[in-house]
């Protein structure tokens, strides 16, 4: 491997969470956007009064 | 003490330090975000403080009035505008600031002048030991609280859930994505509990409010706290 590729390799290494954080994170906000678009949904059902109570 | 006493009360004790821990900085480093961020936990505190008033002695016009305008319609939009001055463009965060001022003060005209009814609240599905906006007899008023709490979740949420991100995709400061992530379910869990308050299910209200200003208030500390690791790297750095 040439100095350069080898270079390359060593400053390309790309930056890195803790494992667990990596693994966590994105699930994480995936679960918190699929929430907040339900309460965004809900919550524009309650404008159009679509839900007894309310 | 009842719960419907000591919940709100501990949500406002702690909505109060947080606000002024938020305030402080505000006057150390400005930004109009974190002067917003103060005021909206301000408003969290007042919210608070008029369940466990109402939890205490019962039924008052003033305090159900000022509950409904500060903790139910304007906390989380005035809360979110301080994001939309975090994350958007100067310009569009003073056009929006604007729409919000005079839309808070026709909020304001409209529920301090509005015909109030308390017996509603105990012969609807609520037992009358937690406030609810069924007191509201005029029409259109409780309409307005959706609005406002659409615009406040879609800023508030979505903006530490895209700042999380953000940091995520970087790789950089993890002490900011954990606090994004704790202020987002922080932020989302009042929004539940107001919406299912609506929907007829307000048990959880009081109890959503102080989980979500807990953890609004960690994840602030979170996200300006660097974590040791970080903080060692940084200083191996230097």
């Amino acid at each position: 491997m040439s100095p350069k590729e080898n270079g390359q390799e060593r400053g390309s290494t790309p930056r890195r969470y803790p494992l667990a954080y990596e693994k966590a994170v994105p699930i994480v906000l995936v679960i918190l956007a699929a929430g907040v678009a339900v309460l965004m949904l809900v919550i524009f059902a309650v404008a159009l009064g679509l839900f007894p109570g309310s | 003490m009842t719960v419907n006493i000591l919940l709100p009360m501990t949500s406002a004790v702690v909505s109060l330090v947080f606000a002024a821990l938020v305030l402080r900085r505000y006057l150390v480093r400005r930004g109009p975000h974190l002067l917003l961020w103060g005021i909206g936990m301000v408003f969290y505190a007042i919210g608070g403080a008029c369940e466990a008033y109402y939890g205490a002695f019962g039924w008052n016009a003033l305090v159900y009035r000022t509950w409904y305008l500060v903790g139910a319609i304007l906390v989380a939009a005035w809360l979110g505008q301080g994001t939309v001055y975090l994350l958007a463009r100067r310009r569009w965060a003073n056009v929006l600031m604007v729409v919000l001022g005079l839309a808070s003060v026709y909020a304001a005209v409209r529920v301090l002048t509005a015909t109030l009814d308390p017996t509603l609240m105990t012969t609807s599905v609520h037992t009358g030991s937690e406030l609810s906006g069924h007191a509201i007899v005029t029409g259109g008023v409780r309409m307005l609280t959706p609005f406002f709490n659409f615009y406040g979740t879609a800023t508030l949420v979505g903006g530490a859930l895209y700042s999380a991100w953000i940091f995520w995709r970087k790789r950089v400061l993890l002490h900011r994505t954990l606090g994004n992530i704790l202020i987002a379910v922080g932020a989302m869990l009042p929004a539940f509990g107001g919406t299912f308050s609506r929907m007829g299910l307000p048990s959880a209200l009081y109890l959503t409010e102080l989980l979500g200003t807990v953890l609004m208030f960690a994840g602030f500390i979170r996200a300006t706290t660097p974590m040791r690791s970080e903080a060692a790297v940084q200083e191996a750095r230097a």
